[in-house]
């Protein structure tokens, strides 16, 4: 194939927009939406799990998600990810997404 | 004909009878264990019973307590057992029921200074205490210093709720929880023998349960 001239590709567009190119880029833009909102929504990444219920309090510590609580500190154990939290350590134990918690609190009798 | 009455079987009887109900492995293995119970209230002396009857090798009893009279209408003492050091008393009723059981008392309050020392010997610790503090200063105690050794703990017995609700659930890999969880002493206005054995009869399964490598409630 041959041109009289060498085709303007810088203006190819002028005044035709591509309906097809706008088309797939907004289609990537939602998906990329889309797969970021499943994220924050389903896959839990931002959130801490505590005794079954999802919290956002990713990046407190133990002492500091405790502190928002009534827990009596003297009559709780806290496990975190199969593994009981040291109490010398809930300061410094800072809560990560996706983590799992559970806070036992003892009640009396026995 | 009184003789009759003295007659108690001899060790080889005894374990040959364990061995038929429970097969010769597992009672090997039973035999075999420690078990510590701290607190021999309702929950420690109806585990202990439990245990000892099950054929555990050693019992390590633990608690500073004597025996009172508003402790016979759940606990496994006698009337004429009152006054007594609960662990001597403890010690008294087992070789009673279970004769070839080993037996380690210690009349004293489990603290955290002492708590290492007096359970290094047991595989499996039993928390049954009364006070909510205590079992969780036993908790994260047993948890954090002796990672080896497997927690069967008991929180909310109280009261006359259902039976059905009284459960145990596996927190990590080496604590297990009995109990309902929520009802307290305090707010239930106090403990119903029924249902503190069941608590117990809890905690004595998943001892069991444990040694038989059933890990999952």
């Amino acid at each position: 194939m041959t041109f009289d001239r060498e085709p303007d590709l810088d203006n190819a567009n002028v005044g035709m927009p591509d309906t097809r190119i706008l088309g797939i880029t907004k289609y990537i833009k939602e998906v990329t939406k889309s797969v970021a909102s499943f994220f924050v929504v389903f896959g839990g990444v931002f959130m801490v799990k505590i005794n079954g219920e999802e919290l956002n309090i990713a990046g407190k510590t133990v002492a500091e998600y405790l502190a928002t609580t009534n827990y009596d500190p003297k009559r709780i154990a806290v496990e975190r990810n199969g593994d009981i939290v040291p109490k010398s350590q809930y300061g410094e134990t800072v809560l990560q997404d996706g983590d799992s918690v559970e806070v036992v609190s003892f009640v009396g009798g026995g | 004909m009184w003789g009759v009455v003295n007659l108690i079987p001899t060790k080889e009887e005894w374990n040959k009878a364990l061995a038929e109900r429970h097969g010769e492995k597992l009672q090997t293995k039973f035999s075999s264990v420690t078990v510590a119970i701290c607190g021999l209230g309702g929950l420690g002396s109806n585990v202990a019973i439990s245990l000892a009857r099950a054929g555990i090798g050693k019992l390590i009893l633990i608690d500073f307590d004597r025996v009172d009279i508003t402790n016979l209408h759940r606990q496994q003492y006698k009337a004429n057992q009152l006054g007594m050091n609960k662990t001597d008393a403890l010690r008294d009723n087992l070789l009673e029921i279970a004769p070839y059981v080993t037996l380690e008392t210690h009349t004293i309050c489990v603290k955290e200074e002492n708590a290492t020392h007096l359970l290094q010997g047991a595989d499996i610790i039993c928390e049954a205490f009364d006070d909510a503090e205590c079992k969780a200063m036993l908790t994260n105690l047993v948890l954090e210093e002796m990672p080896d050794k497997y927690l069967v703990a008991a929180s909310g017995m109280a009261g006359f709720g259902s039976a059905n609700s009284i459960r145990t659930r596996k927190i990590t890999s080496k604590f297990y929880l009995c109990g309902d969880e929520k009802s307290d002493v305090q707010s239930e206005g106090g403990l119903v023998s029924s249902r503190v054995m069941l608590c117990a009869a809890h905690q004595a399964h998943t001892v069991l349960r444990i040694l038989a490598e059933q890990f999952e409630t």
